[in-house]
């Protein structure tokens, strides 16, 4: 890269910009971003919340059999204000749509959400021309990271999913959207 | 005997058979009646099973109101029918079987039939803003971002 003379003192953005691309930053957070973000994804506290049927499955997950505790992920909190990842379990009625979306604002960023299921990937066996009843995908309320196939759902299948999400946390700003 | 009691308010009254239509009695009131047919079946240890309604506009302009009650002890299902214009209020009997209060709000949200008497009628399934009642023949949900079909 040919090195162009710049002034000792400056305060033209034009040459700042300049001299921020030759240096570079000159302070690397990179390493702490990444600390966090290991540290975040080995500690997904999910919302205490089901929607409908999944939400079954998503609480075997839970319980002992699964347990999703070995993975930091079982610590279901039951205010918004304390959680990081939303998982999504069950169909999305209209009159839901609203208290969802509250939910969501009242959770601190970082924040993910996992689309559990059919019906919270796109409505699933609800979806019909016309229909009156229901959010047709999670994604029309919140911004979905992982989705979940299945009717309900494995267990496994959640797990699968949350490691998905550790994965993408565990990229930062390296992960392609 | 519940059909002695009946006998002074119904309109019409028919054995059913049980095997082809999954009632025992079916009876045909009129709605301003369905309070005292209510008290009725009350103090002979009947229990409401549901309340649902037919939108029948296109065939005799009317709404039907079904009101089905048994019992535990000799099981017999009475259903009563009972058609009311589309404009007209029917009486609650929320007071008389608190079962029936969310049945009406459900038939107030699905059909707008309003329920005099009732202790809260409101909404029960759809958004407390919504606009119309989605059971009706003629209902058309207009787009909404809710909707997939409906995106750009």
């Amino acid at each position: 890269m040919a090195q162009t003379e710049l002034p000792l003192v400056t305060s033209d953005p034009k040459d700042i910009e300049e001299l921020r691309e030759q240096v570079g930053p000159l302070v690397h957070m990179d390493l702490l971003e990444n600390l966090l973000n290991h540290a975040r994804s080995r500690s997904l506290w999910p919302l205490t919340f089901g929607l409908a049927c999944c939400a079954i499955e998503m609480m075997a997950a839970g319980a002992a059999r699964f347990d999703l505790d070995r993975i930091g992920a079982g610590v279901f909190r039951p205010s918004a204000r304390q959680a990081d990842v939303m998982i999504l379990a069950g169909t999305i009625s209209r009159k839901m749509a609203t208290p969802i979306k509250t939910l969501w604002d009242q959770m601190p960023s970082p924040k993910w959400a996992i689309a559990m299921g059919g019906c919270t990937i796109d409505g699933g066996p609800f979806k019909y021309p016309g229909q009156y009843a229901i959010v047709e995908g999670a994604d029309k309320i919140v911004p979905v990271d992982v989705y979940v196939p299945g009717c309900p759902p494995r267990p496994e299948a959640l797990f699968a999913a949350l490691f998905k999400l550790e994965e993408k946390i565990r990229a930062g700003k390296k992960f392609k959207k | 005997m519940i059909a002695d009691k009946l006998s002074s308010l119904l309109l019409d009254t028919t054995e059913a058979n049980y095997d082809a239509r999954g009632f025992h009695v079916q009876h045909t009131a009129s709605a301003d009646t369905l309070p005292q047919i209510s008290e009725a079946f009350l103090s002979e240890n009947f229990h409401l099973e549901m309340i649902t309604c037919q939108d029948r506009r296109e065939n005799d302009d009317k709404f039907r109101l079904i009101y089905q009650f048994n019992q535990y002890g000799t099981p017999q299902r009475h259903v009563i029918h009972a058609d009311i214009a589309p404009d007209a209020t029917a009486p609650s009997i929320a007071k008389i079987f608190p079962a029936a209060d969310w049945y009406e709000r459900e038939i107030f949200d699905m059909y707008g039939v309003t329920f005099d008497g009732h202790p809260d009628l409101k909404r029960i399934l759809m958004e407390e803003d919504y606009f119309g009642h989605p059971l009706l023949k003629d209902f058309v949900d207009p787009p909404n971002p809710y909707r997939s079909e409906d995106d750009a």
